[in-house]
């Protein structure tokens, strides 16, 4: 009998990074390190169980930035060539281990085998492994959410008509990729203000994720808490994250990522190993930066230098016994809550995808162990997408959520602060000039057309959450200042031209090539076509 | 023409304009307890807060409880973060006010904030129900219609209230935070019959 729901929600994104104006580009390996760690291993995994007949259902979101890089040429072409040095490494430090450090050689052969399984793969799917979710969705597997254009913190724009603008581009590209309409929406940083439920309603948007509190906080306060969904007066339903299975997983203290005999993250070879080995692996600038060879584990509150040989059976052993706990734990809170709200809990559990390979090396096995256990076992534990839930239990309490985010704090502090407060008037006054192009330049052709649809997309880039998130206080701060600074010059040089009635075709013509996303763009979108009947 | 050349600036990206060239101030929501408020002023506002006589002042309009106060600002910093209270909604305005001069003809007004409303730290009020919706939300689109937004939005004005237009339109009653007391919906009526529930769990409703 089931006793409760699971939801595991995985969201997949990263911002655009894309420069084809140079050879290679250390940020690009965000992309790749996230394929090689995460989105292949957890595509390999999931087809496995599917080939061998074990039943599933998980929703996995992918924002419009990342699926454009992942179905872009250029960087399918570097990644590849990416995979060959980092293979070319691994095979290195086979041969070099099994001579000088026996304790790692073992490691360093299943790094070599993963590489090699995870080219495969990659080969397999013919660099496109966006066709690998898409697949997996028509098998019924994943129920794939869409999100906003370039993840923009919605919240904090000025307008309603830019914060559809990102939400419509965002969904006609979930299209373009996956060839269906979107089950739900992935709120960039589970981030809900009033209102934006209202935009997923005109498009039909069944639902969204939410931050705890949009649905504790909830007017009227939902009963059932964030044990069922509710329905916002709009009608789209809010599924909220549940505290205790994410607290699991996350908890600097508690969670099963921080255990002792998990890899550990920050050693690795880019750093151990002897300069003139390592260096042609490295970047043009030689610095020392991970490389993903890592043959340490957690070991404890121990320094760096301190930590002892990795295992890797040992560490897939405590990840079966953690997917274990974790479901016997569901279990459990299942029992306690089910009774009192007169149906299975419905536990929502929505992790960053990347947290799972690449942070946590072990998150895939885990993942793998948590779906065997639901299939196999017999514990009253279900995996269900939101979507699913919704055809099982149309019968919702309705509220309208608070304003929220899954940021640290719970609200806008980590998209408002003194490290990054200075943009929003730039963008502000990016969006509110668009709106005022949009509405002047009615069904504009040719050149003009070209550099209004150029100026949107340059407007998109600039709007990315992860720019200030990482002013915030990340690495790359000068990156993720430059990205937006060279957006928002863009695209007031853009409109400049527009407005001064001289297109130049040559910049324009770069920068469609530079930034060259979001083919489906439409300038009219910030111009949405019933303004003109309003009064 | 050269829209940005891509190698002069290596390290934080290109100048952007310090002003737009129009008169605003923005009101944001940091957080409960805390909203962030930005200005963009003509370079004479400027020019005369520098005059000893005013001094440069947000006037904060908590129209939860109809009062106003006052806090002091630098004016060239040209952003301020504002204690406020939690769940509220607030206009703001920036100005000069005059001590020396009569109380009427102290104040002198630059710009005024849009509306803005701060999230509860709590849960709200009122007794929940439960709503049938079998599918999809109530903007739905038919198929093979353009993907455009439907009409009948309230976003007319280029800068948009909105958590304030939000509330006014579901009745959110700003001045005694007693809640939503909406309409009435065509989903509110009673559900029996209009859901089949396959796996026959039973709604619950609120105790009385």
């Amino acid at each position: 009998m089931t006793v409760g729901h699971l939801s595991l929600v995985l969201h997949a994104h990263l911002p655009f990074v894309r420069h084809p104006e140079y050879g290679r580009f250390l940020e690009e390996d965000w992309l790749f390190e996230a394929m090689t760690e995460t989105y292949i291993p957890l595509l390999r995994m999931l087809t496995e169980l599917a080939e061998k007949g074990v039943g599933f259902r998980l929703a996995i979101g992918l924002t419009p930035s990342l699926s454009e890089m992942l179905a872009d040429g250029l960087l399918i072409g570097r990644y590849r060539e990416h995979l060959e040095r980092l293979t070319a490494l691994a095979r290195d430090e086979v041969g070099r281990t099994s001579r000088d450090e026996p304790e790692f050689a073992k490691t360093a052969r299943m790094y070599l085998e993963e590489f090699e399984k995870t080219r495969e793969y990659f080969e397999g799917a013919g660099g496109r492994i966006l066709d690998r979710f898409r697949g997996l969705m028509q098998s019924g597997h994943v129920e794939l959410l869409f999100s906003a254009a370039t993840h923009g913190y919605l919240p904090l724009f000025i307008t309603d008509t830019a914060r559809r603008a990102q939400i419509q581009v965002g969904y006609e590209n979930f299209i373009k990729h996956f060839g269906a309409e979107p089950a739900g929406a992935w709120l960039p940083e589970c981030a809900y203000d009033y209102g934006i439920d209202d935009i997923l309603a005109e498009f039909g948007v069944r639902y969204f994720i939410g931050e705890t509190h949009a649905v504790l906080n909830a007017a009227p306060a939902p009963e059932m808490k964030t044990n069922a969904p509710i329905f916002c007066p709009s009608g789209v339903a809010c599924f909220a994250r549940d505290v205790e299975s994410s607290k699991q997983i996350w908890s600097r203290a508690e969670g099963y990522p921080g255990n002792g005999l998990y890899r550990e993250f920050y050693r690795d070879v880019g750093y151990d190993a002897d300069y003139g080995r390592i260096e042609r692996f490295l970047h043009g600038d030689g610095v020392r930066r991970n490389v993903g060879i890592k043959y340490h584990r957690i070991t404890g509150p121990v320094a760096l230098g301190e930590k002892e040989p990795y295992d890797y059976e040992a560490a897939r052993a405590k990840a079966a016994e953690h997917a274990s706990h974790f479901l016997s734990s569901r279990a459990a809170q299942a029992e306690r809550v089910s009774s009192g709200i007169g149906r299975p809990a419905l536990m929502a559990a929505p992790f960053d995808a990347e947290l799972f390979g690449h942070w946590w090396f072990e998150g895939i096995e885990f993942l793998r162990r948590l779906i065997e256990g639901v299939h196999y076992g017999n514990n009253g534990i279900g995996l269900l997408s939101p979507g699913d839930y919704l055809e099982r239990y149309p019968e919702n309490q309705e509220a309208l959520p608070s304003p929220s985010s899954w940021g640290d704090g719970g609200f806008n502090e980590v998209w408002i602060n003194d490290s990054n407060d200075w943009i929003w008037p730039h963008l502000h006054a990016a969006e509110e000039r668009m709106i005022v192009l949009a509405r002047s330049f009615r069904s504009a052709s040719g050149l003009l057309r070209r550099a209004l649809n150029q100026a949107s997309r340059e407007l998109l880039l600039a709007q990315a959450s992860d720019w200030p998130f990482i002013m915030s206080g990340g690495t790359h701060i000068a990156y993720a200042q430059k990205r937006l600074r060279t957006h928002i010059a863009a695209f007031n040089a853009l409109c400049d031209e527009v407005e001064g009635g001289s297109v130049g075709e040559g910049a324009l013509a770069a920068l469609e090539k530079k930034d060259n996303c979001f083919s489906e763009v439409d300038y009219e979108y910030w111009h949405p076509e019933d303004e003109e009947t309003r009064a | 023409m050269e829209l940005v050349p891509d190698n002069l600036y290596i390290d934080r990206g290109p100048p952007l304009p310090e002003s737009y060239g129009v008169r605003r101030l923005v009101a944001m929501v940091k957080n409960p307890y805390w909203v962030y408020v930005y200005w963009d002023l003509p370079a004479e506002d400027y020019l005369r807060a520098r005059s000893e006589s005013e001094e440069c002042v947000l006037r904060v309009h908590d129209l939860t409880d109809g009062k106003t106060y006052e806090v002091g600002a630098d004016i060239e910093r040209r952003r301020h973060y504002l204690d406020v209270g939690d769940d509220r909604s607030y206009v703001v305005e920036i100005g000069l006010r005059n001590a020396a001069a009569a109380k009427e003809d102290s104040w002198t007004p630059f710009a005024a904030s849009q509306y803005i409303a701060t999230p509860p730290s709590g849960p709200g009020e009122g007794d929940v129900k439960l709503v049938c919706r079998d599918g999809a939300p109530t903007g739905e689109r038919t198929p093979g219609r353009p993907l455009r937004p439907r009409p009948g939005r309230t976003d007319k004005e280029e800068v948009i209230v909105t958590a304030a237009s939000f509330r006014a339109q579901i009745g959110r009653n700003d001045t005694g935070g007693a809640g939503i007391t909406r309409p009435a919906r065509k989903s509110d009526r009673s559900p029996d019959g209009v859901c089949a529930r396959p796996d026959g769990v039973k709604g619950r409703e609120k105790p009385k």
